[in-house]
């Protein structure tokens, strides 16, 4: 249980909040990616300024045992910088599109992160220890004069303040010509995915200079086109297993044992549309933003304009759970075209126990929907709220007739403040929320 | 008649979006375009739909649409002017829209491309004129080809979307002259402005750019 009806088993409650206050948000530190890695102790946010903050969980302290540990700044460092493709006159933009870590192997730890065009791989690893007393050398890095050595000195390793460093070890580029979406580690640990709007590559994480495409939808005549690739995910635990997701709002699956290339896929993941609910913009509400396998691999999670779908692996033909995560905006779809919100890619992570799923939605509220009881909840990340263990109070947004007490109306829903991107510890019910340029953190009060 | 104009505005939308998505940071996005498009498309479907289906009706009334270009007896017949004229009323119409700088210079390059012997002022009938409206898909033309005077053949629209196109090419008309804020639907200026030869060179340029902003190369 995750605790999403709020009053079963526990609260959320609020824990930190991370960036500037200012009204004034520069474009540069908006959030554009959260993620845990696979113990939880760390957490990496990218921003559109090309910059990775790196957050580690710091150990509760003994003397406030109620206080759970914090999330303090770890590393920071610019992942990418904005350059320019003199081929073909265009800019390519900084911002951290996706963020993945890598299972950890030794005392450093790896993650990807990745901009439109080119993937990296970082190291970040820590330093309290410094060589001093070299033989050949003075302090400053200096050779000195042969002559003047007159006796063996050996260096000797001398504690200091600890350092994290960050240093990029390997640079994928030259392999995307549309956008990259989606990047995923295999489950091998040796390879991962790189998804853009046409093409999913598949890359050794040691070898830079060669990827193999696997999927490659582009039309031979590009007036033919009627669909893109909007997100992509290797299998949790089947190496040879990945999704992708498309904007016509359907997953297909395919095994790479099949073939080299996976252009005919396994299998294809569909729920009929509704005729009744044809309008404009069915095409865009239907278009897939994000698909997230769950840690069992059993399930998969699919995130369109409207709603959260889960399905199950071995059903094709419809979804076994679909919840709306704010239905009363299909009567503003037309508003929500003009200011552009209808293409907001609003992402979907699942609890550890894969019992609970959450996504965002505007006015900085983001909903959870508890798989076993069907029950939801609409929480806010909001400053207001901010005061620590302040318990989260469920909000709730008035869907026609009479607004009650405590209710927003739809109206008055401040469209420019959006949860788009949001991540649940892998094992604590402790969650990441980006608001624009804040991180908030929020984690469970047991009553 | 109401989901018909409200087919009309999402159109305005669609296209102003697509216009605008050139100057986006990052180059034009694939998923976006193409999203743009199928709007752009059921927009234009369910407008032709209800279109035929107030037909009768709006045949009594005065009609707003469609828009004539190859007959409007309510005009009177262009007097053929120097293209100096011509040149200086074009830049009035410019200069009301300093943000289309591309526009500007779509223009400019336009009056490079006028030769003599291609400024005649009458008018042709409906299914010759039209195709002159539509994108020529090809690249880059030939040497020696001139931009307005595509032929026929080389236009791969078939002939029951020339109405839609003569549809799109007024709006992108307003678009560009007014700004999406203003766009009236002024049947008289449009018809106007649809009949000088070098207006309707720079709209096909622009449906043709618009093409490659939904399939780009």
């Amino acid at each position: 249980m995750a605790g999403v009806a709020g009053g079963n088993d526990f609260q959320w409650c609020f824990s930190q909040v991370k960036g500037a206050i200012d009204e004034d948000v520069a474009e540069a530190d908006i959030i554009s990616t959260v993620e845990f890695n696979y113990s939880g102790d760390l957490l990496a946010t990218g921003d559109k300024g090309g910059r990775v903050v790196i957050f580690q969980h710091e150990q509760e302290s003994k003397n406030r045992p109620h206080l759970r540990g914090e999330y303090n700044v770890y590393s920071t460092f610019q992942s990418h910088e904005p350059e320019f493709d003199y081929l073909k006159s265009l800019e390519i933009e900084e911002k951290i599109n996706k963020i993945r870590w890598l299972p950890q192997q030794n005392a450093a730890h790896f993650l990807l992160s990745t901009n439109d065009k080119t993937i990296k791989l970082w190291k970040i690893s820590e330093r309290d220890k410094r060589a001093e007393g070299y033989n050949l050398k003075d302090e400053d890095g200096r050779i000195r004069d042969p002559y003047r050595i007159t006796s063996l000195r050996v260096p000797v390793l001398m504690p200091m303040d600890l350092m994290v460093e960050a240093s990029p070890r390997r640079i994928f580029a030259n392999a995307h010509t549309y956008h990259i979406n989606s990047i995923s580690v295999n489950s091998d640990h040796e390879t991962y995915l790189s998804a853009d709007d046409l093409r999913i590559n598949l890359w050794h994480l040691e070898i830079t200079d060669r990827s193999f495409n696997i999927v490659d939808i582009k039309p031979a005549n590009m007036e033919e086109l009627t669909e893109v690739i909007t997100a992509a995910e290797c299998h949790p635990h089947q190496c040879n297993v990945f999704v992708y997701s498309s904007s016509k709002g359907t997953i297909r699956l395919c095994d790479m044992r099949a073939a080299a290339l996976c252009d005919r896929h396994s299998k294809f993941f569909e729920e009929p549309e509704d005729p009744s609910s044809r309008s404009f913009f069915s095409e865009i509400i239907s278009s897939i933003s994000d698909v997230k396998f769950s840690h069992s691999g059993r399930y998969m999670m699919t995130r369109d304009y409207l709603s959260v779908k889960v399905w199950d692996l071995n059903m094709e033909n419809r979804p076994v759970e679909t919840y709306q995560v704010h239905e009363y905006l299909r009567s503003k779809l037309c508003s929500l075209y003009e200011n552009d919100c209808i293409f907001d890619k609003f992402e979907c992570c699942w609890n550890g126990s894969d019992s609970a799923i959450m996504t965002g939605s505007y006015n900085n509220f983001f909903r959870m929907f508890d798989r076993n009881t069907r029950r939801d909840i609409t929480l806010e990340a909001s400053r207001e709220s901010s005061k620590p263990r302040a318990t989260l109070k469920p909000r709730k947004v008035s869907t026609g007739g009479k607004r009650k007490k405590d209710e927003i109306s739809v109206d008055s829903l401040d469209f420019n403040k959006k949860i788009l991107h949001t991540a649940w510890h892998p094992k604590d019910n402790v969650i990441a929320v980006a608001a624009t340029n804040n991180l908030y953190i929020f984690q469970d009060k047991i009553n | 008649m109401e989901v018909n104009i409200e087919a009309r505005r999402i159109l305005a939308v669609s296209i102003s979006k697509l216009y605008a998505s050139r100057s986006q940071r990052g180059g034009l996005r694939l998923h976006r375009s193409l999203l743009l498009s199928l709007v752009m498309k059921s927009a234009r479907d369910i407008y032709h739909s209800s279109r035929e289906s107030d037909a009768p009706s709006e045949a009594q009334s005065p009609p707003e649409e469609p828009m004539d270009t190859s007959s409007s007896p309510e005009l009177p017949e262009p007097q053929p002017e120097p293209l100096s004229e011509r040149n200086s009323s074009e830049t009035a119409v410019e200069e009301s829209d300093s943000e289309e700088e591309d526009y500007e210079s779509d223009t400019a390059e336009d009056k490079e491309n006028l030769s003599p012997a291609r400024q005649s002022r009458k008018r042709r009938g409906k299914a010759s004129a039209a195709p002159d409206f539509l994108p020529n898909k090809r690249a880059r033309l030939e040497p020696g080809e001139e931009r307005y005077a595509s032929p026929v053949a080389s236009c791969r629209t078939p002939l029951s979307d020339l109405d839609s196109g003569c549809f799109v090419v007024k709006i992108i008309f307003l678009l560009l002259n007014c700004g999406p804020s203003n766009v009236h639907w002024n049947i008289q200026v449009i018809k106007k402005q649809i009949s000088e030869p070098a207006t309707s060179a720079c709209i096909a340029r622009m449906l043709r750019r618009l093409v490659s902003f939904i399939h780009p190369p």
